[in-house]
């Protein structure tokens, strides 16, 4: 059996309870898209499933103050639609929307896409570029972490699913003079897993022509979703022009370091892709920031 | 033209639509039988080793497990087009798909389970998996009885004319080696086999084989049962494509597993198993030489091809015979020599997938022609008409072409995508076309290419043909529909079409090379001419009139020239059967088409009627990217006659599909012979997303010997999108590329190499 | 084994499943509804799409506990009282059907699209059918198909 009981905590609480029951031996499903494969491909073994996607504390998409908060149930579909992210983070609603095919987006939520931790996952890059913190729950109490601290290696994930629950995520929203976007790469138009994702979050200051700030993150070119840091630095407090872009873009492409793989392309052609894809995130995120 | 019919050339709903639309159709995979089991495959672990020990005790021990069968367990049976190829594998494994053990349990978790409890010994040996590779000395030997690794039996050679002589007069001579990959058909219906002995030891197979009676006479000889005892009965079918062509492994199992077991016994690939196991199209690797004279006539064809054959011979490298149509024909060319070597790998074997070789022939050729015309400084499109095809031309291999539409297709096809306006323009935007040719009335390779029908018309004016033909979701049974309610005269809707079931219908040699609508098409335009002579002739003496003057249509018998005095066929019907010596309308009809077998060298007029057509594309090509967007493809087809227009279409439509598929984006990536993307996410075939704008334009020739001038069209869909997709890259921005797919990898490459290249020249 | 009620297609249903069955499974080989096929299993091809409280999933991936006390739709529902849907008969009418397999998800998706947005644009319609794979059509007449389902 892939599993022996399937059950729906009322409450957070429950669920935590619930888990500790099992004693390492239940997991946490929400729409269970990643998940459900490896169990019907016994890459996972598990007595239980604890199914949290109706608890009420991981809903909804909220602003409070100057943060959005994201519940951790809430599916690619509602990510794409909602109208507050389109507005001010807009780079996570295009992740959301780009998320394998209608019906994956509908059952797949942004917690278990970062749980199931893999380095290009379209809703992890663009929460990377956005700064994301992670609000965990477990029997101990609630802890927060920045989502980067989340990774440890493709497939593994510092949240553990067995006695942990992912509650919600938050980041700033994206105020006047900020701007994202996200962009991809990938076999063909939809029911695809990405070659490259890419997301830039850019902090214009007061003149509107140097950049105060920028995140440039991008998967799958390491263990984990990645920050081309030296890049950003080279960026930082820099006037937005042709040389100093092209130049800061070459150190990305340096610095991110794809393989060769079959499936997704030699690594000469990606960390060519890494250049591409961050120059039309970048351009797309300028223009969002003018807005 | 099609105004004097009643039903051909109408668009017309299949006729198994509504079942499909509510979930009523029954698949194969739908099946349940009272007892049956589930049976499940073990399969190598290794592409080349010597199998020490196989241990099925844990296995055969699993509550559930109702038999465990492995190659000791069974009569030696070889299958395949050379007999190569043993059902269940001892001594040696030589590719992954190799079957080593089979189980029947009470059901799927079961029967998985219970593979995993098998353990098999093995010493791995070096594999090979270039056939280039394979064919030098001191490669790993695959067949014993085949020490080079050639398949000598499937080496090819043909010519017409002499290339010498025609590479001496021509004024541009190229050369190239071009490369076609593994791809796979993706039906979404995996391979799926039931079998079911009666006490009698008669045996029932429900199948989705394209070929009911072809496959009824494989299994016989397999199994070594006469055919009489096996009756094969195709079930709706999830899509075909040709990979149901022949007979696999998995399928005598199946029956070896139910004769185990005394029940009935299911195999239902799962969709990594499916592409996995079940046969791709031939790779190719090719080598060509083209020669053309200044003003564009063709010279000379020199075509030399290595074939991957895999592990076992199966229908995939006796491509070569419909390869050879297009490279002696596509186009007036009076000089050809074609040779094939075909070598062994330990690479996944291939068969029939649509096209058959032609899309891979063509791909090659298709791009040459651009070449030469880029050598020529002249339109791709110029050169294309200077070269076409007429109707009445005997080709170099005695190919006899009656109805030809091909220049009005390279016409209709340009002119659709303004080809004038945009060819050779800067920017990054360009058009390409190619054309093709293939057999489109039936195709002579077996002693018989014939098709059997009856016609039963009953009291009540309902109308059933008995056809030996396969429907396999492209419509031939609505086809047939109409072609017996035009014949006969009867409304459509009066017409039930059976097929598929060797204990009731005809003959027929199955649904390959586009042949179903001529051959089957014409045996039931035979068969309703038939019912329709009985019913007048019985309408005559009751009417006291001569038959010649009795006409019937749309179920009204009058006399010609007074069509509103008619009376209801069915009463004729009715009348013909309840009298003292009356008798009942059953009718009969067997055509074979008037072709010839090829002689030794491969000349003959193999096809009653042949099938062209041209395609023309748009493409935008991202130069950042190398990435493809294909914006419009016009598709001119000449059909003959289009005898349902909207199936015409879908094939069109679902044709173009294939091809956009395998010009840019699908490879099925078998390294060291292990298939790498065995699923749907990684196999990259495409979504409505990626399909471009289409104009389908159909063509008709009416050809003298199709049903109602109409001739094969559905694999021609498929043909020349890839190399009209390489031709407008070429136009777009340069880059000429010589593998499929196209990936937006290749073309970055060879934009960079273009580029470093013109920054030398300066 | 437990117990699981639905509504499905509009009726109040109880099964008795073993607790990690597929909702799809439970479809086919419980309540004996095949109209959903199994295609790929690993969600990545659309064929087994039905609608879980008027959303479309991919039911091979949906555990059928999943849908306990939830409302489901399959293409069995579509047609009501004798009389098809106009998606059904737009299919038809068409030629949106070829080998058919991929035939009932396709219908699902277009279900879902229509029930929320009855008047889409092509492009929407084609976003809506982009996790559905057909081999045999090349999609053109499904569109079209779905298209003149709106203009009903």
């Amino acid at each position: 059996m892939r599993w022996e009981k399937y059950l729906f905590p009322a409450s957070l609480d429950e669920a935590l309870s619930m888990l500790a029951e099992y004693e390492g031996e239940a997991r946490v499903i929400a729409g269970g898209t990643d998940l459900v494969p490896q169990l019907k491909s016994k890459e996972r073994k598990v007595k239980a499933l604890v199914d949290v996607s109706r608890l009420p504390e991981l809903q909804g998409i909220h602003r409070q103050d100057d943060m959005i908060r994201i519940g951790a149930a809430i599916t690619h579909q509602r990510l794409a639609s909602s109208r507050l992210l389109q507005e001010q983070a807009c780079a996570l609603a295009q992740g959301a929307a780009a998320v394998g095919s209608p019906q994956i987006r509908y059952m797949g939520t942004v917690g278990g896409n970062i749980v199931n931790a893999q380095p290009a996952a379209d809703t992890a890059i663009p929460l990377l570029a956005l700064g994301a913190e992670a609000e965990i729950a477990s029997i101990k109490g609630t802890r927060r972490e920045p989502l980067e601290a989340l990774y440890v290696r493709p497939g593994e994930s510092k949240v553990d699913a067995s006695s942990e629950i992912l509650v919600a995520l938050r980041f700033p929203a994206l105020g006047r003079r900020r701007g994202s976007a996200f962009t991809r790469l990938a076999k063909r138009r939809a029911l695809s897993l990405p070659i490259l994702n890419a997301a830039v979050v850019v902090h214009m200051d007061g003149d509107g022509r140097t950049l105060e700030d920028v995140i440039l993150a991008l998967g799958p070119v390491a263990l984990t979703p990645f920050r081309a840091r030296q890049a950003e630095a080279a960026l930082r407090g820099q006037p937005v022009d042709e040389a100093v872009v092209e130049s800061a873009l070459e150190i990305a492409s340096q610095e991110a370091q794809p393989r060769n793989n079959p499936l997704r392309g030699s690594a000469e052609y990606r960390r060519e892709m890494v250049k591409v894809l961050l120059r039309r995130a970048l351009e797309g995120a300028l223009v969002g920031a003018q807005a | 033209m099609s105004e004097e019919f009643s039903f051909v050339g109408k668009p017309t709903a299949k006729l198994d639509a509504p079942s499909k639309v509510t979930g009523q159709a029954i698949y194969g995979h739908d099946m349940r039988l009272p007892r049956m089991l589930y049976g499940s495959i073990l399969r190598s672990e290794y592409p080349h080793a010597r199998i020490l020990n196989i241990d099925t005790s844990r296995a055969k021990a699993l509550p559930g497990v109702k038999a465990v069968l492995t190659a000791k367990d069974i009569p030696e049976i070889k299958i395949g087009w050379a007999r190569d190829h043993p059902v269940l594998k001892a001594g040696k494994v030589r590719c992954i798909r190799d079957e080593i053990a089979a189980v029947a349990a009470v059901d799927e978790e079961t029967a998985q389970e219970a593979l995993e409890l098998i353990r098999v010994e093995y010493e791995e040996l070096p594999g090979v998996f270039d056939p280039e590779e394979a064919m030098k000395p001191g490669a790993p030997v695959i067949h014993a009885d085949a020490p080079n690794n050639i398949q000598e039996k499937m080496r090819q050679s043909y010519y017409h004319g002499d290339v010498q002589k025609g590479f001496q007069e021509s004024d541009v001579v190229i050369e190239d080696r071009f490369r076609l990959p593994f791809v796979t058909h993706c039906c979404m219906g995996t391979s799926f086999c039931l079998a079911s002995f009666n006490p009698s030891g008669d045996l029932t197979v429900w199948s989705s084989t394209q070929m009911p009676f072809l496959y009824q006479r494989d299994l016989s000889m397999a199994l070594g049962m006469p055919a009489h005892k096996i009756r094969v009965i195709k079930t709706t079918i999830g899509g075909a494509f040709g990979s149901k062509l022949d007979m696999y492994p998995f399928e005598p199992i199946c029956i070896l597993l139910a004769k185990e077991t005394g029940r009935p016994v299911r195999i239902a690939f799962s969709r990594e198993e499916e592409f996995v196991a079940s046969p791709t199209r031939q790779p190719v690797i090719c080598d060509i030489k083209s020669g053309a004279r200044k003003d564009g006539t063709l010279t000379a064809r020199q075509v030399s091809m290595i074939l991957d054959n895999g592990a076992y011979s199966s229908w995939g490298a006796t491509t070569p015979l419909v390869m050879m149509l297009t490279i002696s024909s596509l186009y007036r060319v009076p000089n050809v020599k074609y040779d094939v070597v075909v070598a062994y790998t330990n690479n996944p074997y291939s068969g029939a997938m649509r096209g058959y070789g032609n899309p891979q022939a063509t791909f090659v050729l298709e791009s040459h022609m651009d070449m030469l015309a880029h050598e020529l400084g002249m339109d791709p499109m110029e050169i294309r008409l200077r070269n076409a095809n007429q109707p009445g031309d005997v080709t170099g291999q005695g190919v006899k072409i009656t109805s030809c539409g091909l220049t009005d297709c390279i016409q209709s096809a340009a002119e659709s995508v303004s080809w004038k306006q945009k060819r050779a323009k800067s920017g990054n935007r360009g058009v390409g076309m190619a054309s093709m040719i293939h057999v489109g009335g039936g195709a002579r390779i077996y002693p018989s290419d014939g098709c059997g029908s009856t016609v039963k018309v009953d009291d009540f004016g309902k109308v059933t043909l008995i056809s030996g033909s396969t429907d396999m979701g492209q419509g031939a049974d609505t086809v047939m529909a109409q072609i017996v309610a035009e014949e006969l005269g009867v409304p459509v809707e009066n017409v039930t079409v059976i097929n598929a079931d060797t204990d009731i219908t005809p003959w027929d040699v199955g649904a390959h090379a586009s042949r179903t609508t001529f051959v089957a098409g014409n045996s039931a335009r035979l068969a309703a001419a038939d019912a329709k002579r009985q019913i007048l002739e019985a309408a005559a003496e009751s009417m006291g009139d001569s038959v010649q003057d009795l006409d019937m249509k749309e179920g009204r018998i009058y006399r010609k020239g007074e069509p509103e005095e008619w009376i209801p066929f069915e009463k004729m019907v009715r009348s013909k059967h309840f009298q003292l010596d009356g008798d009942v309308v059953l009718a009969r009809g067997w055509y074979e088409p008037p072709t010839e077998k090829q002689d030794k060298e491969y000349r003959g007029n193999i096809s009653a009627a042949y099938g062209f057509a041209t395609q023309a594309v748009e493409v935008e090509v991202d130069t950042e990217t190398g990435e493809v967007k294909v914006l419009k493809i016009a598709a001119a087809h000449d059909v003959g006659r289009a005898i349902n227009p909207m199936a015409v279409e879908g094939q069109i439509h679902g044709g173009i599909s294939m091809g956009l598929g395998y010009g840019l984006y699908e490879e099925l990536m078998v390294q060291e012979g292990r298939v790498l993307n065995p699923s749907f996410a990684d196999y990259a075939l495409p979504t409505v997303l990626d399909m471009p704008e289409i104009d389908s334009i159909i063509i008709e020739t009416d050809d003298p010997a199709g049903p109602f001038g109409a001739k094969g069209m559905a694999e021609p869909a498929c043909i020349p999108t890839a190399p009209a997709i390489a031709n407008a890259i070429f136009d777009a921005v340069g880059v000429r590329i010589r593998e499929l797919p196209v990936t937006p990898e290749k073309v970055l490459k060879a934009l960079k190499e273009k580029q470093a290249r013109e920054e030398e020249d300066r | 084994m437990e117990a699981m009620t639905m509504k499905l297609n509009g009726e109040e249903v109880t099964v008795h499943i073993k607790p990690d069955a597929m909702l799809l499974d439970v479809l086919r080989d419980e309540l004996r509804l095949m109209g959903t096929k199994e295609a790929c299993g690993q969600g990545e091809c659309g064929a087994c799409t039905v609608l879980l409280e008027g959303e479309p999933v991919t039911s091979c991936l949906v555990p059928a506990l999943k849908a306990q006390g939830r409302e489901v739709m399959t293409v069995e529902g579509l047609a009501s009282a004798g009389e098809l849907h106009p998606l059904q008969k737009a299919f038809i009418e068409h030629g949106a059907v070829q080998c058919g397999y991929c035939t009932p998800g396709m219908l699902m998706s277009a279900k879902a699209l229509l029930d929320r947005n009855p008047h889409p644009t092509e492009e929407e319609i084609k976003e809506a059918i982009s996790g559905n794979l057909c081999r045999c059509t090349g999609y053109v007449n499904i569109v079209q198909a779905i298209r003149a389902a709106c203009a009903e």
